[in-house]
C-alpha cells in the first residue's frame, strides 16, 4: 500500500474485514508516520500488528496431522451413544434394579410381587444389553449374576443370612 | 471448491473430507489465538489439536443459525485459558520464528529501518501479558489482536459487554504502564505523555 490511510480509517480497524485490516496493519508496520499517529493515544494498539504474523506452516501441518490421526485411531470417535453414557446408564439401571430388589426382599417377597430373582429377571428384560445368570450353590441361597455393559452385580439371596 | 457454510454442513453430517478442509481453513486462526493466550508454540499446538478434536465431536450439535467463528473462538479461548491456568504464566516460552516473507516486504518498501520488528514486539507482548489475568488477556487478544468487536468478544467469553470493556480497560492500563516503564523506545513520542486511554 503506497497511499497513507487516514487516521479515521485506522481508528476503525476493529470489526473490519480481516483481509482489509491485515493490509492496513502491514502498512502501519512499515510506516512510522502512520504508526505514530495511530498509536499516539494508546500505545497498546501496536500489539494489533501481531495479527499479521504468520504461523509456521510445519506447525500448522502438525496440528492437522495430529487431529486426523486421533480421529482415525478412534480416540476422537463421534458420540452416537458414548461409552461414558453407556456406563452411566448401566449404573443407573443397576441401581434401579437393586432398589426394586431391596423393596421386594425387605417386604418379604409377597406373592403379588413375585420372588426376588423373578423380579430381577423381569427388569433385565426391559434393560437393553443386560444379561442374567442364576448360579448353582450347594445351599438354599440363590446367587444371581447380573451384567449390564461393563457393570456387573452379583446378588445373594438367602433367608438364613443374618446381617 | 465448496464455501465455508457448505463445508460446515457437510462436516456436521460426518463428511470427513469436509472436516479436513475446515481444519485447514481455520487452523491458523486457532493456533494464533491460542499462541497469544498461552505464549508458547507447543502449548498452542496442543490447544489447537484439542480444539479440533472437540470440534469433531460436538460439530453435529452446532446450530447453523449461529456464527461458526464465534463458536470456534469460544472453544479455543476456553481451552487456552484452561491451559494457561493449569500451566501458569511462567512457562518456558517458545517464540515464533521470524517471518521472512514479511521482512522482505518491509525491506522492499524502503522503510525497513523504521519498521517495527514483529519478533521483538511479540516478545514484549508475551512478557507484559504475563501480568494479565487470563480473562483480561483473552479479551485483549480477541479485541485488539484479532480485531473483533466488543459484542462478539462478549459472546465468545460468555460475559456482558460491560465486563469485556472492564477487562480491556484493565489490560490496557497494565500493558501501557509496562510499555512506558520497560520499553519506552516502542512508545510513539506523542503517546509518551498522553492520558491513559481506557476506552
Amino acid at each position: 500500500m503506497s497511499v497513507h490511510p487516514s487516521l479515521e480509517t485506522l481508528s476503525h480497524l476493529d470489526g473490519m474485514a480481516p483481509d482489509r485490516r491485515r493490509e492496513l496493519l502491514r502498512h502501519v508496520l512499515a510506516c512510522s508516520t502512520c504508526r505514530s499517529q495511530w498509536a499516539a493515544s494508546d500505545p497498546t494498539r501496536l500489539f494489533a500488528m501481531l495479527s499479521t504474523r504468520e504461523m509456521p506452516e510445519d506447525l500448522l501441518d502438525s496440528v492437522s496431522e495430529g487431529v486426523f490421526a486421533a480421529i482415525d485411531s478412534g480416540i476422537a470417535a463421534r458420540p452416537g451413544v458414548s461409552r461414558a453414557w453407556n456406563l452411566r446408564a448401566a449404573g443407573v439401571l443397576a441401581a434401579g434394579i437393586l432398589l426394586a430388589l431391596g423393596m421386594v426382599f425387605f417386604t418379604g417377597g409377597t406373592s403379588e410381587v413375585g420372588s426376588p430373582v423373578q423380579s430381577v429377571a423381569d427388569l433385565v428384560e426391559i434393560a437393553p444389553g443386560a444379561s442374567l445368570a442364576l448360579l448353582d450353590t450347594p445351599s438354599e441361597a440363590r446367587v444371581v449374576d447380573l451384567t449390564m455393559g461393563e457393570t456387573r452385580v452379583v446378588m445373594i439371596f438367602d433367608q438364613e443370612l443374618d446381617l | 471448491m465448496r464455501d465455508e457454510a457448505e463445508l460446515i454442513r457437510a462436516a456436521m453430517g460426518g463428511d470427513r473430507r469436509a472436516f479436513e478442509a475446515l481444519v485447514v481453513l481455520k487452523r491458523e486462526r486457532v493456533v494464533r489465538t491460542a499462541y497469544q493466550v498461552t505464549g508458547d508454540l507447543e502449548d498452542a499446538r496442543d490447544v489447537a489439536q484439542w480444539v479440533f478434536l472437540r470440534l469433531w465431536k460436538v460439530l453435529p450439535r452446532f446450530d447453523p443459525a449461529r456464527r461458526f467463528d464465534t463458536w470456534l473462538y469460544r472453544i479455543t479461548m476456553n481451552a487456552a485459558i484452561d491451559h494457561l491456568r493449569t500451566r501458569g504464566p511462567q512457562g518456558a516460552l517458545q517464540p515464533l520464528p521470524d517471518d521472512p516473507s514479511l521482512l522482505e516486504d518491509v525491506a522492499a518498501s524502503g522503510e525497513a529501518e523504521r519498521a517495527v520488528d514483529l519478533g521483538e514486539l511479540q516478545k514484549v507482548f508475551l512478557k507484559l501479558a504475563g501480568q494479565l489475568a487470563p480473562r483480561q488477556r483473552a479479551a485483549f487478544v480477541l479485541r485488539e489482536i484479532e480485531g473483533l468487536e466488543t459484542a462478539e468478544v462478549a459472546r465468545i467469553l460468555g460475559v456482558r459487554e460491560s465486563t469485556v470493556r472492564n477487562h480491556l480497560h484493565q489490560a490496557r492500563r497494565i500493558l501501557q504502564a509496562g510499555l512506558r516503564r520497560d520499553y519506552p523506545g516502542l512508545v510513539p513520542r506523542s503517546a509518551d505523555t498522553s492520558e491513559e486511554n481506557g476506552s
